[in-house]
């Protein structure tokens, strides 16, 4: 009895308190909400503005979509080639993912599942490296770019190999891949071994689809690491055009002298966006299962 | 048989990655230990005046703004970590708790993770814009005088406050997501013993969901500290390469910042062993803090027997 | 096909702890046809035993030979062996179907051919119907025949199953066990199964061979085995409830329970464990034992009584007998002993006298 009333309390009264909890809750979600979502609405709402609109103060906060102006996307796409940054994106994420995944699926096979000399000591010293910045690396393999002659009277296929190449491999995905890897039981390997199986096919048959799942979240990682990157592209490229996307927008609206026209900046900052937002929304299931995993060290 | 070594194999295998790993990775890493300790490394000739110990890593101390890149480096980390962390962990529970709408506020404070950091950057910038932006609107909404944060003349503290906003904005989702897929992994039989036991809410969070979470909120940290110490980009997307508010340009200047610029000089004798100094530098007070976060976490992070 | 094991021997080296022997000397010969329990508590070596068998474990000393040829050094696919895991293996992106036709796309059988089998063999494990389902969609008795019928269908020379029933609940081992006894029969193909659970061994080997610390203890017929066990772990390890332990005497050819004389032998003088099975006593006036009766437990037909060690104050003992006689709880009874269920065996060796 005296069980009953401290778990269970007045039936109205805990009811009650469920409500008002809730909607405390609800309230700090919806503030933090808009905290995350008020600069993608501001990025939205100041492309579409006309110059006199954006240059109002204070700040026009809504604006009927009948008297949205286009045409700021137009001139953005005049002051930088953006699809053309674009299609470069789009070309060396392509390449530096189909890249990583053919050389840490074969890595990482061999550290799951091959038995060979110095396989604990060898995976050792990749685990230690993942600790070192970047930027240790950064200054060696810009001149090793410069060496291999990439950089001198660039080609296009200049460019892409230099921004592609350095990160055809990632020791942090040879890591993950091994720990999806090791979740297959080993019974498995050895039905295919009494069965003939080579380990090559049962690499490609097993192996690869059951971690199909690690596979996309690589893939997924690697395009948006590409459509971020700023630091190592406006280092090796010699030409605008041979640019990504973040180098695209932010020298296009750092050169201008004077005023700086921000709806067009918006629009363009939108341009570049929006692509990323819509493989959000139809793979959301995929990245969000991805990251995750990813962010929980096996 | 299963026992019997396949080396030959296992290095077949090993060979695509390895190669590229030896070039972009074990290399640049011999080659900046070398680096640092040339004297007057002149790359275009390929010559030096013999070797220093300490001397590239006294050009990276009297470097004029080392100083400020080393301060905004660490303002940025340890304001930004422990704020963009707490507030991840709230808003993970609290999503966690609320059956209606979840997936729907889970979309909104994921977004954040598929953006562009330059594109972000800009419309912070304009957010944050002195006359028409939506921030000094907002202040005057409650009567407050609007502030100069990121336009010409805009102060250090105003601008840094700035980022540092954006900076918190933009680490949150991947925060958001990793512990929220950690607490549903937590088995609900411990909410339920801690109800049965009229727990209070708050010791429900403090006494298990925190403990239960820790090893996942101790990985975060480490990992988010390291990334902040790198911090440049943000500062790229919302003040450009003059890494500061017009007319005070470098103030926000961090120590990756200037690796770029040594390397940016890459023709000029030393600038190269100064680069790599520096990066060095970064690494020793990474793995420092690093040493310290895990010595401190030791015996806090609760373990679970087989747990991941 | 007729398997030989001659002085197999296998040693796990490790480089942190000692070396481990898990088989040691093996010696058997496996007939042609039949269905045979390889049978052990945990850690006697009967798994690697069927490893090294399969080729996926290489003996460190010894031969193995199917027929007349010797297999020690060919690889596993190349012995024509079938093996079931445990749990199962199965692949779980592949449908049944697919599953069972893994094996035959490595034999490069054509697609028709390989479908045709594959439905053959899967009608006559039962599963026919499931060809289409994914592993996850099935029960663990209808995965357990999948993985069956994978290992029947490239037609083997052997089947291997490790723990086949382990994995399954009481009900469905039972029927599960009948099933592998039908299809062995149907299939007439040399059967190898490892189990820790000497039931499921009993009741559809056609020979079990029992194994203790990597070393073979006994083979023969089921009821052989129970009926004549060669030793003392042998007698323990089969029967349920088990057998009944006592230290014992031989003095002038007698065999002696403490002060009661329960039998006469032509062995030496010497100090020996007496092993009774519980249905090995009858309830006499004039029997040798004489004993406390601690409970009683009547389930149908046969009473249980559970007695003080007459030898040993702090141990029990079980006898079951016939429920006619009503025995209550402390009471004193009196037993005697069937000399056919009555075993002596050596204090020190354990061996059978």
């Amino acid at each position: 009895m005296v069980l009953d009333s401290v778990v269970y309390g007045d039936e109205k009264q805990n009811r009650r308190k469920a409500r008002i909890r809730f909607s405390l809750v609800l309230t700090m979600l919806i503030i933090f909400g808009l905290f995350v979502v008020i600069p993608f609405y501001w990025m939205m709402l100041t492309a579409f503005k006309t110059e006199a609109q954006v240059l109002t103060a204070p700040p026009i906060l809504w604006l009927n979509p009948l008297n949205w102006q286009f045409s700021n996307f137009a001139t953005a796409m005049d002051t930088a080639p953006f699809l053309r940054y674009m299609g470069n994106t789009v070309l060396v994420s392509s390449i530096s993912t189909v890249g990583t995944i053919f050389t840490t699926v074969f890595a990482a096979f061999a550290f799951a599942r091959l038995n060979f000399n110095g396989r604990d000591f060898l995976f050792m010293i990749l685990i230690s490296t993942m600790m070192i910045p970047g930027e240790i690396f950064v200054i060696t393999n810009f001149l090793t770019v410069v060496e291999l002659g990439w950089i001198q009277n660039q080609t296009y296929m200049n460019a892409i190999l230099a921004m592609t190449l350095p990160f055809m491999t990632s020791i942090f995905y040879i890591f993950f891949l091994r720990q999806s890897f090791r979740q297959i039981p080993d019974e498995l390997y050895y039905a295919a071994k009494v069965d003939g199986t080579t380990d090559l096919k049962y690499l490609f048959k097993i192996m690869v689809p059951i971690a199909l799942p690690t596979i996309i979240t690589i893939t997924i990682l690697n395009a948006m690491g590409t459509w971020n990157a700023y630091i190592w592209p406006r280092l090796v490229t010699q030409q605008q055009e041979f640019r990504l996307v973040s180098n695209g927008l932010r020298d296009a609206f750092s050169n201008i002298a004077g005023r700086i026209l921000y709806n067009e900046q918006m629009a363009a900052a939108l341009l570049v966006t929006f692509p990323l937002l819509v493989v959000f929304l139809l793979l959301k299931k995929y990245i969000i299962r991805g990251v995750s995993r990813s962010g929980i060290k096996g | 048989m299963l026992e019997d070594k396949s080396n030959v194999k296992a290095w077949f295998y090993l060979g695509p990655a390895l190669f590229l790993l030896s070039i972009f990775i074990f290399y640049p890493i011999f080659n900046a230990l070398f680096l640092v300790f040339l004297r007057d490394y002149n790359y275009l000739q390929g010559t030096w005046e013999g070797f220093t110990l300490f001397e590239n890593f006294f050009y990276v101390f009297r470097n004029q703004n080392f100083t400020q890149a080393l301060t905004n480096t660490m303002i940025i980390t340890f304001v930004s970590v422990p704020i963009s962390v707490i507030i991840a962990l709230l808003i993970s529970v609290w999503l966690n708790s609320v059956l209606k709408l979840r997936g729907f506020f889970q979309t909104i404070f994921f977004l954040p993770y598929v953006t562009n950091a330059i594109a972000i950057g800009m419309a912070f910038a304009f957010l944050f814009n002195q006359n028409y932006g939506l921030i000094n609107t907002m202040l005057g909404w409650v009567g407050l005088n609007p502030v100069n944060w990121v336009g010409l003349g805009a102060t250090w503290g105003n601008a840094m406050f700035s980022l540092l906003i954006y900076v918190v904005w933009a680490s949150l989702a991947f925060k958001i997501m990793v512990f929220l897929s950690g607490l549903q992994n937590i088995d609900k039989q411990y909410y339920d013993a801690a109800r049965v036991d009229s727990t209070k809410r708050y010791r429900i969070f403090r006494r298990i969901t925190v403990p239960l979470l820790s090893p996942m909120i101790f990985y975060i940290t480490i990992t988010s500290f390291i990334g902040a110490f790198k911090a440049y980009t943000q500062v790229i997307g919302m003040f450009g390469v003059r890494l500061g508010p017009p007319g005070n340009d470098k103030s926000l200047i961090t120590i990756v910042a200037l690796v770029y610029d040594a390397l940016d000089r890459s023709g000029v004798p030393g600038a190269l062993s100064e680069a790599a100094a520096t990066a060095i530098v970064l690494f020793l007070i990474t793995l420092v803090f690093t040493l310290i976060n895990m010595q401190v976490s030791k015996n806090r992070v609760h373990y679970s027997g087989g747990g991941k | 096909m007729e398997i030989r094991l001659e002085n197999l021997t296998k040693v796990f080296t490790n480089k942190k702890t000692t070396d481990t022997l898990a088989v040691n000397q093996l010696d058997v010969t496996i007939p042609s046809g039949k269905l045979i329990g390889l049978l052990g508590p945990s850690g006697c070596g009967k798994s690697t035993t069927l490893y090294m068998i399969s080729g996926l474990l290489k003996p460190s000393q010894g031969s193995i030979f199917f027929g007349d040829d010797d297999v020690t050094t060919v690889p596993p696919e190349e012995r024509g062996i079938g093996l079931v895991f445990q749990n199962y293996a199965l692949y779980p992106h592949m449908t049944v179907s697919q599953n069972i036709m893994f094996p035959l796309e490595n034999l490069k059988v054509p697609k028709e051919e390989a479908l045709e089998r594959a439905q053959k063999i899967a009608d006559l494990v039962g599963i026919g119907e499931l060809m289409s389902r994914k592993p996850a969609q099935l029960s663990g008795g209808q995965q357990q025949r999948v993985a069956i019928a994978r290992a029947l269908v490239k037609e083997p020379r052997v089947l291997l199953l490790d723990e086949p029933l382990s994995n399954l609940d009481a009900r469905l081992r039972i029927q599960t066990r009948e099933e592998i006894r039908r299809i062995q029969r149907e299939t007439g193909i040399t059967t190898i199964f490892v189990t820790h659970d000497q039931e499921e061994a009993m009741s559809i080997s056609d020979e079990i061979i029992l194994m203790d610390f990597g070393v073979k203890q006994q083979m023969g017929a089921p009821q052989n085995v129970y009926d004549e066990p060669e030793n003392l772990f042998a007698a323990k390890f089969l029967g349920t409830p088990p057998i009944n332990l006592f230290d014992g005497k031989i003095t002038a050819k007698k065999i002696k329970l403490g002060p009661a004389v329960i039998g006469t032998t032509q062995s030496a003088p010497n100090d020996i464990v007496i092993g009774i099975r519980p249905e090995g006593f009858v309830v006499e006036e004039e029997g040798p034992i004489v004993a406390d009766v601690e409970f009683v437990e009547t389930i149908g037909r046969d009473t249980t009584l559970i007695m003080i060690d007459p030898t040993d104050a702090t141990k029990r003992f079980r006898a079951i007998v016939d429920s006619d006689y009503r025995i209550e709880a402390g009471h004193q009874v009196q037993l005697s002993v069937k000399p056919h269920k009555m075993y002596i065996f050596d204090h020190e060796t354990g061996e059978r006298l």
